[in-house]
């Protein structure tokens, strides 16, 4: 009789592609397993924020301020709905990103800034000390762990505050706006520039208004071959003809419309003012101002995305404009 | 043996395929062709956004694409839905000019037009008629 001692051939060639086929079946697991954990973190921070703009509002009675800018006396005279965002600008301070910051458990960070001094737009207009430094420092309170571009050494922020929607141009579309309305100017949102937005003010229903978004267009230092970016505490770029708000974006197109910008690719300072996306499939998250969270999908109708967008529109979601 | 090694690893991809596959949100088709000016010269560079016209009865999720030497090509999953479109078409010269990478605007304003597409793959051309 044989006697039978260890494997045959067929018999491992069977283990090894079995065990082949599980690690197959794993490894897409544990990187949609990390994903997911991502986002969650990601998710979290959105929440914080919306929270913190909440707190502010508790202790001001209004939502923090966009970004605060000033005019020259001589444009002021002539200041209308149409060139606001364009002429006569003069020394940009304060974005609501640093203005919640005692909200946020970032007392410190907040002291250290000088509010009376003008503060960084973008790096080619840099403010007074110590803002200009401080624009240059990171926090990952305001970074998606999913974007490469949310590194310890990078002022990346994922989080913009909504600052309105609408069709690109025409009724509802950007009151004010620069670079063939590629960086645009919305006043019907909640965090705009100079605006002073109270809860009641919100009469659309907080739950149906976003407040602030996921974004993946801040203009970083390696976006662009002469170095130009923004940050976390950017307050508007205001040099007229190329003007655009950093720290807050409108509802204009959809959601991850643009798959990249960078260099070769699209100018992000041309995106991040009218695009909300990032690198979770599918969508992207929003704080709403009843401080829920959601993830809203990028097929969703452009219309109906608008619309949450705008905090006064007085149409029900997914309603008719007509 | 084999047979069964066979099965297995089919098994093994129809659980994969299954639990990878399926797109939310409705059919989008490819769209692209040509962008020139009034004149006939193509647009070196700017952008085109199509959105579904809500207000005759279209809805769906908007598109936009870069504009590359006066052509454009939209992929499947940017791609539109079909039916009553507004288009608005950004010009821009291509020459750098300061901080702008895409150069100088061809127009005061967006060119903007509306149109009937199909429910299927297809090309449109332009023409940018707006100064």
């Amino acid at each position: 009789m044989r006697i039978r001692r260890g494997f045959t051939l067929v018999e491992l060639l069977v283990v090894i592609a079995i065990i082949g086929i599980l690690v197959g079946l794993l490894l897409p697991a544990v990187q949609a397993a990390r994903e997911a954990a991502r986002r969650m973190q990601c998710s979290n921070n959105v929440k914080q924020i919306a929270l913190a703009c909440h707190n502010y509002e508790g202790a001001f009675r209004s939502f923090a301020a966009g970004g605060i800018v000033s005019y020259t006396p001589a444009a002021l005279a002539n200041l209308n709905d149409s060139n606001f965002c364009r002429t006569g600008l003069d020394r940009t301070q304060a974005p609501w990103t640093v203005l919640i910051l005692p909200f946020l458990e970032d007392t410190n960070l907040y002291n250290r800034f000088d509010f009376n001094k003008r503060f960084t737009g973008s790096s080619n207009i840099p403010g007074d000390a110590p803002n200009a430094v401080l624009f240059g420092l990171n926090n990952a309170k305001f970074q998606c762990p999913s974007d490469p571009n949310s590194q310890s050494t990078i002022n990346n922020s994922n989080f913009l505050g909504v600052q309105g929607g609408g069709p690109t141009t025409g009724v509802g579309g950007p009151p004010c706006s620069t670079q063939l309305a590629q960086r645009v100017f919305f006043k019907s949102g909640v965090i705009y520039a100079n605006s002073k937005t109270r809860m009641a003010e919100i009469t659309d229903g907080t739950t149906n208004v976003f407040l602030i978004g996921e974004s993946r267009y801040m203009p970083t230092p390696n976006m662009r071959s002469d170095g130009f970016h923004a940050g976390w505490a950017s307050s508007l770029k205001a040099d007229n003809a190329f003007a655009v708000p950093l720290t807050f974006a409108a509802a204009v197109l959809q959601i991850n419309a643009q798959r990249e910008c960078g260099i070769g690719i699209a100018d992000c300072f041309n995106f991040v003012s009218r695009v909300f996306g990032s690198r979770h499939t599918g969508g992207c998250h929003f704080g709403l101002c009843d401080g829920s969270v959601q993830f809203v999908s990028q097929s969703i109708d452009i219309t109906t995305y608008r619309q949450m967008a705008n905090r006064n529109d007085g149409l029900p979601i997914g309603g008719s404009l007509e | 043996m084999a047979q069964a090694t066979a099965l297995l690893s089919l098994f093994a991809v129809i659980v994969v395929q299954a639990g990878c596959g399926g797109r939310d949100g409705p059919e989008r088709y490819t769209l692209s062709g040509s962008i020139s000016m009034s004149d006939g010269k193509p647009v070196p560079a700017g952008e085109i956004n199509f959105e579904p016209d809500h207000l005759a009865g279209n809805s769906g999720p908007g598109s936009m694409v870069q504009i590359k030497q006066g052509k454009y090509s939209l992929s499947a999953d940017q791609g539109v839905v079909g039916g009553k479109y507004i288009v608005t078409i950004s010009p821009f010269d291509g020459v750098a000019f300061g901080e702008s990478i895409q150069g100088k605007p061809l127009s005061k304003a967006q060119h903007v037009e509306n149109i009937d597409l199909p429910s299927k793959n297809s090309t449109h051309d332009f023409k940018v008629t707006t100064k």
